[in-house]
């Protein structure tokens, strides 16, 4: 029989707080961490807004770049709520780029100060991560574009099933970077409006910023905030950065995610979906959830914090750990009238309270990661 | 493990790919993309949907970062061309090999330091043995770049680094159709910083983690790290004889790492252990055949 996997901590920084309450608060009170960018010179661009955490919140007086600050500021809270974590615990986190701000600050600086480039790299994040926290087992960086943090998670449920590590500290970052912000806007992704999931109005993504870390065990007789059930992944083969507007990648993620659970498409009580607010995405993501599981009540963390891209899949597995907590479905900002190549899905607009006792949450990434994981009540 | 080697590939040149997709890719993603190729030519096998592709580099297109990065700083563009962004990303590479091969099992992308290679080796073969692919290709794959051999010159690490570049690939599966090579054994760990680790403790748990050997595949990079990697192999692998890449390939990171595993399958058919390590401290190795 597979062992049993559950989440004992959780950690998130996002631009609606900088614990996992604070976001969850913000979720639930339908508030927006969106703003205008000022960590670089943004009014050079279409839009200038975005999901920015408060960086004073953020650990100070240490020289560590934020991407750094972020992760570590998640995983602090993770570990913290988790309590002692046994020698083999292994560390696997999702980031688009790494630390990309410290690379342009490198190029920026006439690349002067090679240390920089050294910090840009994911593994320099994972390190620091490892030694402050003590962790000594598999230490692996996932860089899958939005799938990362979501890809994350699965790795993680694999190594504990297979006994190949006793806890995993799991999750995703990536902090807002010019290079993201500039090339997202160089594929047309970015709305100068606001971000609206699944709505016939809505006009593209917001980038944003964060970290989410879960920390995952075998069940073990801690008090579980949910267990992770299942994984499925695909890859579409189809474009280096459009989704398969069939959708047969997502579908083939979300019914290998139910298979490896063990549930029916009956059993999902609710999706937190990937819903970048792009026309393109959120008609394949529509089209894969309508098609695998029907019209499930739906809800897009975006909206509120931006696209936060390797952190984006672990945050939206963390809000819907906490959707399951508190049997709540956090409103998707800004969704007002559900755009027909949408239709037949249920976009929760408004805070709804609801049983549920399985979730699934989706991520898709460019180059064509699909990913999803289903999460249920302990 | 139940996981076989049934096709390698060791490409340190860049070679014409039939590809349309190439001309536009970063240099990295060509060699992946060669290798790949080499690899499924290597296995005699047709690429077919339900296969994965996990795929790993330590910086992948440093000189499409560079150039993304000079539209919007230099030349004050706020949204240079999107194929430099998307062919800069981590995940090109493989996203590439996902796309000319039809490969829908997964795609898989790791960053990682020197052991990154024989890591991604390991999680190909986990992701095999327990996931719904019906073969992995491993691909590892690093670009030497201006901006990368700058930024490890003003390292001015003693003796100084010989950069190499190209990609290595492996192609996994769950039979063995003849000739191929069986995954016995795979490790990795974190562990402090490997420069304080003077007596190679990581490396040497490694070892001892995957067993015996009758040829012993080094990271051995020609950095202050060798002597800690010696002493390790002394201790757990004694008078095995050693073999390096990195004299003929030069240090290409994730690349190397994997050459350390299809190069020492190319010469050697028996017992083989390949460890990989890197400053960070994180240690990788596997058992072959």
């Amino acid at each position: 029989m597979r062992a049993l996997v559950v989440v004992t901590g959780l950690g998130l920084v996002t631009p609606l707080g900088t614990t996992a309450e604070e976001t969850w608060n913000g979720f639930l009170e339908g508030r927006s961490g969106i703003r205008k960018i000022d960590i670089f010179d943004s009014d050079r661009y279409p839009s200038s807004r975005g999901g920015v955490v408060d960086r004073t919140a953020l650990p100070q007086g240490t020289r560590h770049d934020p991407a750094t600050l972020l992760v570590l500021k998640a995983a602090e809270e993770a570990i913290r709520q988790a309590g002692p974590l046994p020698e083999r615990t292994a560390l696997v986190l999702g980031s688009t780029l790494g630390s990309m701000p410290a690379a342009t600050e490198y190029v920026r600086g006439g690349c002067a100060r090679a240390g920089l480039l050294r910090e840009m790299l994911a593994q320099t994040q994972a390190r620091i991560v490892c030694d402050r926290f003590g962790l000594r087992g598999e230490s692996l960086v996932i860089s899958d574009a939005c799938a990362s943090g979501t890809n994350a998670l699965g790795y993680a449920l694999r190594l504990l099933r297979s006994g190949n590590a006793d806890a995993v500290v799991a999750g995703g970052y990536d902090p807002m970077a010019e290079f993201s912000f500039a090339g997202f806007h160089s594929l047309q992704a970015i709305t100068s409006k606001e971000c609206r999931p699944f709505d016939r109005d809505r006009s593209g993504l917001l980038l944003g910023e964060g970290a989410a870390i879960l920390v995952l065990e075998r069940e073990n007789g801690k008090t579980p905030l949910a267990r992770l059930a299942g994984y499925g992944e695909s890859a579409d083969a189809y474009h280096i950065t459009r989704p398969d507007p069939e959708a047969r990648g997502a579908i083939l993620a979300l019914r290998r995610a139910l298979k490896d659970a063990g549930l029916e498409p009956g059993d999902i009580d609710h999706v937190n979906a990937h819903g970048t607010g792009t026309p393109s995405n959120d008609a394949m993501e529509a089209k894969a959830i309508r098609e695998v599981l029907g019209n499930v009540p739906l809800t897009a963390n975006k909206a509120a914090i931006g696209h936060t891209l390797g952190g984006a899949g672990a945050i939206e597995a963390a809000v819907t750990v906490l959707s399951l907590r508190d049997q709540v479905i956090p409103p998707t900002l800004h969704h007002e009238n559900l755009d027909e190549a949408c239709a037949g899905i249920d976009v929760v607009s408004r805070r709804r309270d609801c049983r549920m006792q399985a979730a699934v949450s989706n991520s898709f990434g460019f180059g064509g990661s699909n990913a999803a994981v289903v999460l249920t009540t302990p | 493990m139940n996981v076989w080697i049934t096709g390698i590939a060791t490409v340190s040149k860049e070679r014409t790919l039939e590809s349309r997709q190439a001309r536009r890719m970063a240099r990295v993603s060509r060699f992946a993309m060669a290798a790949a190729g080499e690899a499924l030519r290597d296995a005699d096998r047709k690429p077919d949907p339900d296969m994965g592709i996990v795929c790993a580099s330590t910086h992948l297109s440093t000189q499409y970062a560079l150039e993304f990065h000079q539209g919007f700083l230099n030349e004050g563009k706020p949204t240079p061309g999107p194929i430099l962004f998307s062919n800069g990303c981590l995940n090109a590479a493989g996203s590439h090999i996902s796309l000319e091969y039809g490969l829908t099992g997964c795609n898989r992308n790791l960053v990682g330091g020197m052991n990154v290679g024989i890591h991604a080796l390991g999680v190909a073969a986990r992701l095999l043995e327990d996931g719904p692919c019906s073969a992995i290709l491993c691909v590892a794959c690093e670009e030497i770049s201006e901006i990368l051999a700058g930024a490890y010159r003003k390292f001015r690490l003693a003796p100084p680094m010989t950069l190499g570049e190209g990609a290595a690939a492996v192609l996994l599966e769950k039979e063995n159709r003849g000739r191929g090579v069986r995954i016995g054994a795979f490790h990795t760990a974190h562990g402090p910083d490997i420069r304080h680790d003077v007596e190679g403790r990581t490396i040497a748990q490694a070892l001892e983690a995957v067993g015996p050997a009758e040829l012993y595949s080094a990271c051995a990079n020609g950095t202050e790290l060798d002597e800690m990697e010696k002493r390790a192999v002394e201790t757990v692998l004694p008078g095995v004889p050693t073999f390096r890449v990195k004299d003929s390939l030069g240090e290409g990171f994730a690349f190397t790492s994997l050459a350390q595993v299809t190069g020492a399958i190319a010469s050697n058919p028996g017992t083989i252990v390949a460890c990989s390590y890197d400053r960070t401290g994180d240690v990788s190795a596997v058992r072959l055949g």
